[in-house]
């Protein structure tokens, strides 16, 4: 296993996670449950945890979080306020493996300070000298139900470009639908080739942006993190076993750990026959529940095996 | 309480389910160790251990309190096959005090299976599959051997089928004569003395 992989994870305070702990996390980590049992948040604890490298990246891992969640309102009118962004994760405390992060405002007679924990460091800043500038981490990406916007999806493919993998994109994409012959960027916008003509992949259905920002997110991560949530989100179940196999592939080449939300069975067992099919041994499962005399939220791992036996003997492996 | 019951095949599901009904009794039936091949239940309890795995999730998820597990003898034994099974148990769920498991091996005189069982608690006429007992001298005396495990299936399937199908129902033996079918018709004496321990093991689960 990559040392930069998290296998470990504690989480406290963060929306569902009361204190949270879950362990055996491999290089492919796909998550099924319920639906508001966490699945997202976890993904995003995870997300905080390897992105706040330094004080400018943690403000835009926190800022992203809720910047995603709030995308829709955002269209429709909804005011960025960066600060109201970043405190939405107050008391935030993520550890792993690879590092301990927390986020706390604290309330001194009237004095407003932002408590920041990272790296083994412990940066206390005054909110009215605080600069809320934030850096993005390259190599980290997290991908949501609708998929990369035109920008993030122009900035991604130019790792495609730089590592000569436009074929492989182009392939994968013409996998999926026989109708695509090429991908290319043309005025800075995200095009596909069919019938001979280039046209905006706005134009296509929702699944073809979904996979093409999952194949350049891979190649823009690479020894890096790739969390997607909802990832069969518009994608046909009957390409789900390519879409696995191009996951586990290229992760394993570009040595990036994937995390992956799904509702899905039909997702579940494509990935279950893509990690026997390729004995992908970095793979796992994950069962996201609650405990009904506790209420707290656990995690169950299974391996390959024990995933294939509760799909074939009618097992209740999301959270039923 | 939250208990469940664990049974091998989907064959005995539907004997428990029957014999259930018959002592009036409620436990939920959760899906058998082995669901999709039969004959993958001849491997004994190979697959117990990925069911428990299963399960555990469940009694954190359903509050469980108690499982009731029922399994066959086999050539093993009682004693030996519920050394077996307290074995896995151990092993999936190692220390967890809140949740308490029974076993019940299900056997004719110590060892058998479900067909074993049920060819004792039949009460119907049977020449069709009695005569099953000359065809079985016959292969011993061609030098072939049938197990017994095999052969109780064998008496089963041709005692549901021919010995206590209609002719109209023969016509859909498919659906009309297996053993989900059979096992909901009185071909069977449930107040036979060889369900008493079975009996005492389900009232003492379903009241746990």
């Amino acid at each position: 296993m990559n040392k930069h992989f998290i296998q470990e994870i504690q989480i406290k305070d963060f929306k569902c996670f009361d204190d949270f702990k879950a362990e055996g996390f491999g290089r492919v980590n796909l998550i099924g449950g319920k639906n508001n049992v966490g699945k997202t948040a976890f993904m995003e604890a995870c997300y905080i945890n390897v992105y706040a490298q330094d004080i400018k990246s943690f403000v835009r891992a926190l800022e992203s979080i809720k910047f995603r969640r709030e995308n829709l309102n955002i269209l429709f009118g909804l005011k960025v306020n960066r600060q109201q962004f970043i405190e939405y994760s107050n008391h935030i405390f993520v550890a792993s493996n690879i590092n301990n992060t927390s986020f706390e405002i604290k309330d001194n007679q009237g004095i407003k300070t932002y408590h920041f924990e990272f790296n083994k460091q412990l940066v206390v800043v005054n909110v009215n000298e605080f600069s809320f500038e934030r850096t993005s981490i390259p190599n980290i990406e997290f991908i949501d139900n609708f998929g990369l916007s035109n920008i993030e999806i122009t900035t991604n493919y130019s790792s495609v470009q730089k590592q000569d993998k436009e074929d492989s994109l182009n392939a994968i994409l013409k996998a999926f639908d026989s109708s695509i012959e090429a991908f290319k960027i043309i005025d800075e916008k995200p095009q596909c080739k069919t019938n001979g003509q280039y046209r905006e992949v706005s134009e296509f259905g929702d699944g073809v942006r979904h996979l093409i920002s999952i194949v350049t997110s891979l190649y823009a991560t690479e020894n890096g993190y790739l969390f997607i949530d909802e990832m069969d989100n518009g994608i046909h179940y009957s390409l789900l076993d390519d879409l696995w196999a191009n996951i586990l592939v290229l992760s394993k080449k570009l040595n990036v750990q994937v995390f992956a939300t799904t509702h899905s069975k039909e997702c579940i067992e494509s990935f279950n026959r893509a990690q026997q099919a390729l004995d992908d041994k970095e793979s796992r499962y994950f069962e996201l529940a609650r405990n009904i005399k506790t209420n707290q939220i656990f995690m169950r791992d299974l391996d390959s095996e024990q995933l294939e036996y509760e799909l074939t003997h009618q097992g209740k492996y999301r959270g039923e | 309480m939250n208990n469940l019951l664990i049974v091998e095949s989907n064959n005995d599901k539907y004997f428990i389910e029957a014999l259930l009904k018959h002592i009036n009794i409620s436990i939920e039936i959760d899906s058998p160790v082995y669901t999709i091949d039969e004959y993958e239940c001849l491997g004994g309890i190979s697959k117990l251990e990925n069911k428990l795995k299963s399960l555990k999730s469940q009694v954190l998820k359903n509050g469980i309190n108690k499982i009731g597990i029922i399994f066959d003898a086999d050539s093993a034994g009682i004693e030996s096959r519920t050394l077996e099974i307290q074995q896995k148990i151990d092993l999936v769920f190692g220390e967890m005090p809140e949740l308490a498991f029974s076993i019940h091996i299900l056997n004719v005189d110590g060892t058998g299976e479900l067909e074993t069982l049920l060819k004792a608690i039949k009460s119907k006429a049977s020449p069709m599959a009695d005569c099953l007992d000359a065809w079985q001298q016959c292969l011993s005396l061609n030098n072939k051997a049938l197990k017994a495990k095999d052969f109780d299936k064998f008496w089963i399937n041709i005692y549901h089928r021919f010995d206590c199908c209609s002719k109209k129902e023969q016509k859909q033996a498919g659906c009309k004569c297996n053993n989900e079918a059979s096992l909901k018709k009185s071909i069977y004496d449930f107040d036979k003395q060889e369900l008493n321990p079975l009996k005492h093991f389900l009232k003492k689960l379903s009241t746990a």
